[in-house]
């Protein structure tokens, strides 16, 4: 329940700022502009292109989304508060985490009107537009993960979003390195690929081996944020 | 304090190893039965027990290069042969830009994008190509594009695996076509179908091979002999596969083994040339595009839009089989204002009552359902040779023909998935009024509310 409280806390953090609004309003117009420009230049009802711009949007939103999270806490002082409170450092982590994802989570809910969309005037394939979401819903999950690590590293915020952003451009790009190298060097670096792993997302393939590789990088930030917070408990 | 602080340190250190280590384990583990769901609906990425099967029982490996650039078809076909290397170690499967890596396209014969090659790893000259066409196709009822991939890979798997090498000769000895000056290209494609190709003189080899799966025989200007007629009747009769090509550009027809053959079938080389002043290439007469009747051998090519280029060609004249084993067919036609010219010497060819009246039949099969017993008749074997076989499909023409003699083709079945989306109608408002509302109503929207919000707090 603890951890409740700092989500509640967050989330009206977010919303009584107006961040939430811009960065969901950014996210929605561009992913709107795709999904208006694809839909109507092909006449196509699928969405699968759609998903892959939204989280390369979001890739350049989330770090922002993130950034302070943390980091501002250890700047104003509050996270002494916090720590030598008897909350628990796990609790603040996935309460600030969770927050950041419900805020990502919104601007999906929000553009489920584009499928509703092609529900009206087409009969599209639900199949890869359920998975295109799930897909697109644990990217966005992974890359808040990595952004409040970012954050815990530092407290000044700015730098914090660019160490985030900057992991983020490399699991991005560390895709390219797999037309580079042959054999099992391509394939460690296929299967560490963020990017990669999302095209069964695309195509309608809902892969447990997917799943399990975006939810084992969601744990893995989170738990090193633990870590790093706890450690500055000792120091 | 110090020490307190390398205790955690390390300890930190320490259980992010060991996380870390449980989450690779983790996803190793699952890597190595890949659980997944087809959620499409017309289950897109699943195999169909045929191909699950024959990839079960596979006990050879077998290498895949697949030469594509990067673009939808290359997504399509890798899409499917993740499926295949998913289920089967014994599949490798290498995606190769031929712009990028030419000496390995050149050293299979491959020619163009998008083609897909099947290698058995261990003997690499049992090899079958699938062309882009053969996997891309179009409905003829629906005009829908279709993608048959899983039905050819799975096919050019079994060959390649399964089948053993087959030979194909090249008869020599009567002045034929000859096959090193000027069949080296038609010859290495056939090596990269999978055909151990040699060339062969009955007389000296005293007969035909008992290993010969295919026979090729290319314009011969004298007669055979009467033993080298029995030996190749005797191949034929016990289910032999024979390629026969005679072209018109060495004059009149003066020998009349082909003939003495083929009257066994009631097939006939007419001794004509054929000039189409309708449907040639570059404005040559002399040179048909002929028209592709209802075949194996041509439905795939009529659907890629490959015509066949046939310069000096001769007619040929057959009556339908009586019997009921036997079955005769055409395959390549010229139109119907084509004629088949018999006076060799003059200048100015027309038509005249000596002449023969098209269309004209270019191209037939005999085949007995009895024996096994197959046999490609061209009237043309100049399509053959370096200087044509480059031009449109005819490189393919040839292939379909002798993959069609040697049984190569599909035979197993498994439905084509429909490539269609479904499409989205909309009138001129409706498309304005969705463009509005997805990107300046709803990000419109949420931004007022957050300066609302915003400026009601600030003046709290």
């Amino acid at each position: 329940m603890k951890m409740l409280t700092i989500y509640k806390r967050e989330l009206k953090s977010y919303f009584l700022s107006p961040l939430a609004y811009v960065l969901v309003g950014f996210l929605l117009l561009i992913s709107g502009y795709f999904f208006a420009t694809f839909v109507l230049s092909t006449q196509y009802a699928l969405m699968s292109p759609v998903f892959g711009n939204m989280v390369f949007v979001f890739m350049f939103v989330s770090p922002i989304l993130t950034m302070r999270l943390i980091s501002e806490e250890m700047k104003n002082g509050t996270d002494q508060l916090l720590m030598t409170s008897p909350l628990r450092i796990t609790d603040m982590v996935l309460g600030k985490y969770f927050a950041a994802l419900t805020v990502y989570t919104l601007s999906l809910v929000i553009s489920l009107i584009y499928p509703l969309y092609l529900k009206i005037y087409s009969t599209p394939d639900f199949g890869p537009i359920l998975t295109g979401y799930i897909g697109t819903f644990l990217m966005g999950a992974a890359f808040i993960a990595i952004g409040i690590f970012a954050s815990s590293l530092t407290e000044n915020q700015l730098i914090a979003g660019v160490i985030g952003f900057s992991i983020l451009l490399l699991f991005w790009i560390v895709s390219w390195l797999g037309d580079v190298f042959q054999g099992t060097a391509k394939n460690i670096v296929d299967n560490i690929s963020l990017l990669q792993r999302f095209t069964n997302f695309q195509n309608g393939v809902l892969s447990l081996n997917d799943v399990v590789f975006y939810l084992s990088v969601i744990i893995f930030f989170v738990f090193v944020t633990i870590m790093v917070v706890d450690k500055r408990r000792w120091s | 304090m110090n020490k307190l602080r390398l205790k955690y340190g390390s300890n930190m250190v320490l259980s992010i190893v060991i996380l870390l280590g449980i989450l690779i384990f983790g996803n190793l583990v699952l890597a190595q039965k890949p659980v997944k769901w087809d959620l499409t609906k017309s289950k897109q990425y699943t195999l169909s027990d045929k191909t699950k099967q024959v990839l079960k029982n596979l006990k050879t490996d077998v290498t895949v290069y697949a030469f594509f650039q990067n673009d939808s078809a290359k997504t399509q076909v890798q899409n499917l042969l993740d499926e295949y290397t998913a289920l089967s170690k014994r599949i490798k499967v290498q995606f190769i830009d031929p712009d990028k890596n030419p000496s390995l396209a050149q050293k299979y014969g491959i020619t163009d994008y998008d083609t897909t090659l099947f290698l058995n790893s261990k003997d690499d000259s049992k090899r079958q190509i699938v062309n882009s066409y053969d996997i891309f196709t179009q409905s003829q009822e629906t005009g829908q594009n279709i993608f048959s991939g899983e039905q050819q890979f799975t096919q050019a798997i079994i060959n390649v695996t399964e089948v053993n090498k087959i030979n194909a000769y090249i008869i020599q000895g009567h002045n034929e076509v000859n096959s090193t000056d000027s069949l080296t290209t038609f010859k290495s494609a056939l090596q990269g179908e999978g055909y151990s190709v040699n060339d062969l003189n009955i007389g000296q080899a005293g007969g035909i091979p008992k290993d010969a799966g295919l026979i090729i025989i290319a314009n011969p200007k004298s007669d055979y002999t009467q033993q080298e007629m029995n030996a190749i009747m005797d191949y034929l009769k016990k289910g032999g596969k024979a390629f026969i090509m005679m072209g018109a550009e060495n004059g009149p027809l003066t020998e009349k083994s082909i003939n003495d053959i083929l009257s066994n079938w009631n097939v006939k080389i007419d001794n004509d040339i054929v000039v189409d002043p309708s449907r040639n290439y570059f404005m040559d007469a002399l040179s048909p595009v002929p028209e592709y009747g209802y075949h194996d051998i041509t439905d795939k090519l009529e659907s890629a839009n490959l015509a066949t280029v046939a310069p000096s060609s001769r007619s040929i004249t057959y009556k339908a089989s009586s019997s009921s084993n036997i079955s005769i067919q055409s395959f390549l036609t010229t139109s119907d204002k084509a004629w088949g010219e018999t006076n060799f010497n003059s200048k100015q060819a027309s038509y005249d009552k000596n002449d023969i009246k098209g269309p004209l039949t270019l191209g037939v099969t005999i085949s007995d359902s009895k024996t096994g017993m197959k046999i490609v008749v061209l009237g043309n074997d100049l399509m053959a040779t370096d200087r044509v076989i480059g031009l449109e499909g005819n490189r393919d023409l040839l292939m379909n023909s002798a993959n069609w003699l040697t049984n190569k083709t599909v035979q197993i079945s498994i439905s084509p998935k429909s490539l269609d989306y479904a499409t989205v109608f909309m009138t001129g408002k409706q498309a304005d009024y969705m463009f509005i509302v997805t990107v300046i109503v709803i990000p419109l929207v949420i931004w007022i509310i957050g300066g609302y919000v915003f400026f009601r707090r600030r003046a709290l």
